[in-house]
């Protein structure tokens, strides 16, 4: 087939800009993309082998509007099978770009595919690769659709700020080098000379006691993230290129925010400008004033900034693990190029976020009977309503445990524990005499000791990041905040951990241990800061659909990190069976997190509601949700695309392992334990 | 031949895919088949020999099953005094253990053959544990038991204190080897990780016969062992 002009302007920007995005404004509307491996000068002075799109990476941001017809035709110049998929977007499940689901074949070396969808939906997504590891060697795009009837914000400028991660390395080898040796990249191991520090600091029996209960379990609390080696990327430009982003004094400007990276969840600030969060993962939401947001891979966040002064402001991305850091300037002119702030300290994981989700899961267990761990549970819950608003208690809302369907009766005295509350890691314990509710002060902190009161309470109309409760260190404090981003919720908070075998905990989260490092996964973000949490996202419109789901679908999220074996409910993808939803049902799907890392849980083709504590009608919808470690996080799907749908962890070496499970969404409903006649252009039940 | 099979159906996936029969996504997810090679090499002095120690091993496959294969031998003064050689099926059973069953082939100091059972995996406190039976062709059955830990002193520098011992079920004289206890190595190997996959290594060794073994040996006027120093490489790929 010869190439269309367009695609060979394309090609011809894309060698020329050699990272740099290009924009194709899609009207009504075609688009040609052309991917191979070739070799391209991403960090100066080294050539390395990348996938391009178009010639570049990032690919080209593709710019629709809502309401078009979109064809895409991708061209595979690559030895291998490839697929792109559209994350995000609402779209019929062939075209999803799944290998293996729907029929998708992918698409063969040599071969060109043409991809063909309606937008249905506004908003900031991307697009990546779906096919072996080649979105971490740079098969990926922004992808923005503005709405039919003009932009839905006001602004005077808007960015897109794609965030990915490049390494000089073949992901194949990434993959073969975290098979031999799981720690393979993790040169942060703790040392003997630290067990000293830690004895002097924590005293050597508390010292033994924590080395030894890591070492009974075979885990390594400096497991944060599984590779390194990583150059943080926007737009395809390192710190090294001094990537910028004009912006004016008094201007408006909309920051379109997306996480591309493989493995990498990113800290997103810029010291002396306060963002305004007004979408997540496409969808708008109740603008939310942060200083600082957490991405966990294949997010996006829309963010206002008004800058007032005329001046350089550094655009500072920090990975989690803090071994990747990215610099950019936003500002007026070119040149001038903003200072870094100072670099946060590394984490060191709890034995308590650890030994929490075995508790829970052995509560689920004895509760929920059924010996199938798999989707058997589903139906045992189909008694199951959430707790109405007059019988939340406290820290019921603290947890964000209280939906309030209005219509829905009492289904159970909240001070009573049903079995599913239990299993599901709802229940606290008997509540602290009138605990009074502050947002900011959840029960469980107040109990801790860890809450001040917030110094200037924000004004009713203004919501801000919560994800860290206190305004100052309080006397005794740790050095840094305890901090809640939201990824779910702890099962035991408000148990006695110390009756749990939890007693010999080094120090309180938000210290810091004898080198340096600050105790707890969340930690790092410091006193006062404004920090999104999930929980202080509020859909901007009411859904059509609030109904209470009619059962629950329970995904432990599983694995083994020492053998580097990524899984859900103890089966990789390819002996999973597969989770049935009958058309148009409204079901929960809680995802038990039972490993030492966050998972970012995406699903294909549908948005989920985020059960975060906010009203039944306005839970935030998302298509990522991350599930820190040892968590436990809800979901609410009102299944109404039918398909074979991926479900899957989206940090992409956890997927390749087995990470992945088929969410098939039928139009007939199942026969009492039988299984569903998938739909019409399935073609296919690789993963079953 | 799983390996083959696989290596097959990469090579054949295109073609389905163009004559329109889907692939499946199973086999591209959670299903490498993956090849591992770890060789260790010292050299040392004893006796007044130059003495090589190898001890290497290597699998091929997936996350559940592999094909592992194990060598280990000594050269001293310009022969080998031992050399054997294990091939092994692999199957994960337990979270951080595999089950191991095969053969070893020795060819010194005397052939024999085994019939090979046994675990290999990392036991609470982080200890890489192996646990074998060998069931000689000629009746002889042993026990081997092997572990180690790593000390971290930086994060390139690591002391690794590690046992092997043999105990023996049966006599066998032409070994020098006695019912009960009848060797052990033990000592601390320090290395330092250019890279993860290269290191080089010093280590200090006890090695000897124990008990009738030793008795055995002394009565052939063969020395038991005693401390070696031993400097040499660990690499895998």
């Amino acid at each position: 087939m010869p190439f269309s002009k367009a695609l060979q302007l394309l090609i011809l920007a894309g060698a020329l800009a050699v990272s740099a995005a290009e924009t194709v404004v899609a009207a009504d509307t075609t688009v040609d993309l052309v991917t191979r491996r070739e070799k391209l000068e991403v960090n100066p002075g080294r050539r390395d082998t990348v996938v391009t799109l178009n010639g570049g990476v990032p690919g080209p941001i593709l710019r629709f509007r809502e309401g078009d017809t979109v064809t895409v035709n991708l061209k595979n110049e690559l030895p291998e099978m490839t697929a792109i998929h559209w994350h995000g977007l609402l779209i019929p499940g062939h075209h999803d770009g799944a290998p293996g689901f729907n029929g998708f074949p992918g698409i063969a070396s040599g071969e060109t595919y043409t991809y063909r969808f309606t937008l249905r939906q506004s908003g900031t997504y991307w697009y990546h690769s779906h096919a072996s590891l080649q979105e971490q060697a740079g098969q990926y795009g922004a992808l923005i659709i503005d709405p039919k009837d003009g932009p839905d914000i006001a602004v005077d400028r808007e960015h897109v700020i794609l965030l990915t991660e490049h390494t000089p390395e073949d992901p194949e080898r990434i993959i073969r080098n975290l098979k031999a040796d799981a720690g393979y990249y993790n040169w942060n191991k703790r040392t003997f000379p630290e067990l000293l520090r830690d004895a002097g600091r924590f005293g050597l029996g508390k010292t033994l006691s924590d080395r030894a209960q890591w070492g009974r379990m075979r885990m390594d609390p400096t497991d944060i993230a599984d590779v390194a080696n990583y150059t943080l990327l926007v737009n395809g430009l390192p710190t090294a290129r001094a990537p910028f982003f004009e912006m004016k004094a008094g201007e408006r400007v909309r920051l379109r925010f997306i996480n591309g990276s493989a493995m990498s969840f990113m800290d997103v600030r810029i010291p002396g400008l306060s963002m305004t969060v007004v979408a997540a993962d496409g969808r708008a939401v109740e603008p939310v004033k942060v200083d600082e947001f957490r991405m966990a891979v294949a997010e996006t966040y829309d963010v206002i900034v008004e800058p007032k002064d005329d001046k350089p402001y550094p655009l500072w991305v920090e990975t989690l693990d803090r071994r990747a850091s990215l610099l950019a300037t936003l500002g007026p002119r070119p040149g001038a190029r903003a200072e870094a702030p100072a670099p946060r300290p590394m984490q060191v994981l709890m034995l308590g976020e650890m030994g929490h989700a075995m508790p829970a899961m052995q509560m689920a267990e004895s509760a929920m009977a059924p010996s199938d761990p798999d989707t058997d549970i589903l139906n045992a819950a189909a008694a199951r309503q959430p707790a109405p608003a007059s019988s939340c208690t406290p820290e019921h809302a603290a947890m964000g445990h209280c939906t309030m369907p209005a219509a829905t009766p009492p289904a159970a005295p909240a001070p009573d524990c049903s079995p599913e509350h239990a299993a599901m890691g709802h229940c606290t314990m008997p509540a602290p005499p009138a605990a009074p509710i502050d947002p900011n002060c959840p029960p469980e902190h107040a109990a801790m000791g860890h809450c001040t009161p917030r110094l200037p309470k924000p004004e009713a109309s203004e919501r801000t990041g919560t994800a860290v409760s206190l305004a100052a260190k309080p006397e005794g404090g740790t050095a840094f905040p305890r901090v809640d981003y939201g990824y779910g919720r702890d099962p035991m908070a408000g148990m006695d951990h110390s009756a749990m075998n939890h007693g010999a905990e080094l120090g309180r989260e938000g210290d810091t241990d004898g080198s340096g490092r600050v105790l707890g996964w969340a930690t790092g973000a410091p006193y006062g800061a404004r920090v999104l949490s999930m929980n202080d996202l509020v859909a901007a419109k009411p859904h059509a659909d609030a109904r209470a789901p009619t059962r629950d679908i329970v995904i432990r999220i599983t694995g083994n990190m020492e053998r580097y074996i990524w899984t859900l409910n103890g089966k990789p993808f390819g002996e999973a069976p597969p989770v049935d939803v009958q058309f148009g049902e409204r079901v929960r799907i809680t995802f038990v997190n039972e490993t030492m890392m966050a998972h970012p849980m995406h699903l294909h083709g549908m948005f989920f509601e985020i059960e975060n504590g906010q009203p039944a009608d306005r839970l935030p919808e998302k298509n990522v949700i991350a599930v820190a470690p040892g968590r436990t996080q809800s979901v609410l799907l009102t299944a109404n695309e039918p398909g074979e749908w991926p479900l899957h962890c989206h940090l992409l070496f956890h997927m390749d392992s087995g990470m992945m499970k088929k969410l098939i969404v039928a139009n007939v409903a199942p026969p009492p334990g039988g299984t569903v006649t998938p739909p019409a252009h399935h073609g296919t039940h690789g993963g079953r | 031949m799983r390996l083959l099979l696989l290596a097959s159906l990469a090579v054949a996936a295109p073609t389905f895919a163009q004559s329109g029969e889907p692939v499946s996504a199973a086999h591209l997810h959670g299903n490498r088949t993956l090849a591992f090679t770890q060789v260790e090499a010292d050299v040392s002095r004893q006796q007044g020999e130059a003495v090589v120690n190898w001890d290497a091993e290597g699998f091929i496959g997936g996350d559940r099953q592999k094909f592992w294969w194990k060598s280990e031998g000594e050269h001293a003064a310009s022969e080998f005094e031992t050399a054997e050689f294990q091939a092994l099926y692999s199957r994960n059973v337990w979270t951080f253990f595999d089950v191991q069953a095969g053969l070893r082939a020795d060819a010194k100091p005397d052939g024999r053959g085994y019939a090979v059972i046994g675990i290999q995996g990392l036991a609470p406190y982080l200890l890489e544990t192996e646990l074998h039976a060998f069931i000689g062709f000629k009746g002889d059955v042993s026990l081997r038991f092997k572990q180690s830990f790593d000390i971290r002193m930086t994060n390139r520098f690591v002391l690794e204190p590690n046992l092997e011992t043999d105990i023996s079920f049966s006599d066998v004289p032409e070994r020098m080897v006695g019912k009960g206890f009848s060797s052990i190595e033990t000592g601390v190997q320090a290395r330092y990780e250019i890279s993860r996959k290269f290191a080089p290594t010093l280590a200090l060794t006890y090695e000897s016969r124990l008990g009738k073994s030793a008795r055995l040996a002394n009565a052939a006027g063969e020395e038991n062992g005693g401390w070696s120093v031993r400097g040499g490489v660990r690499f895998w790929f």
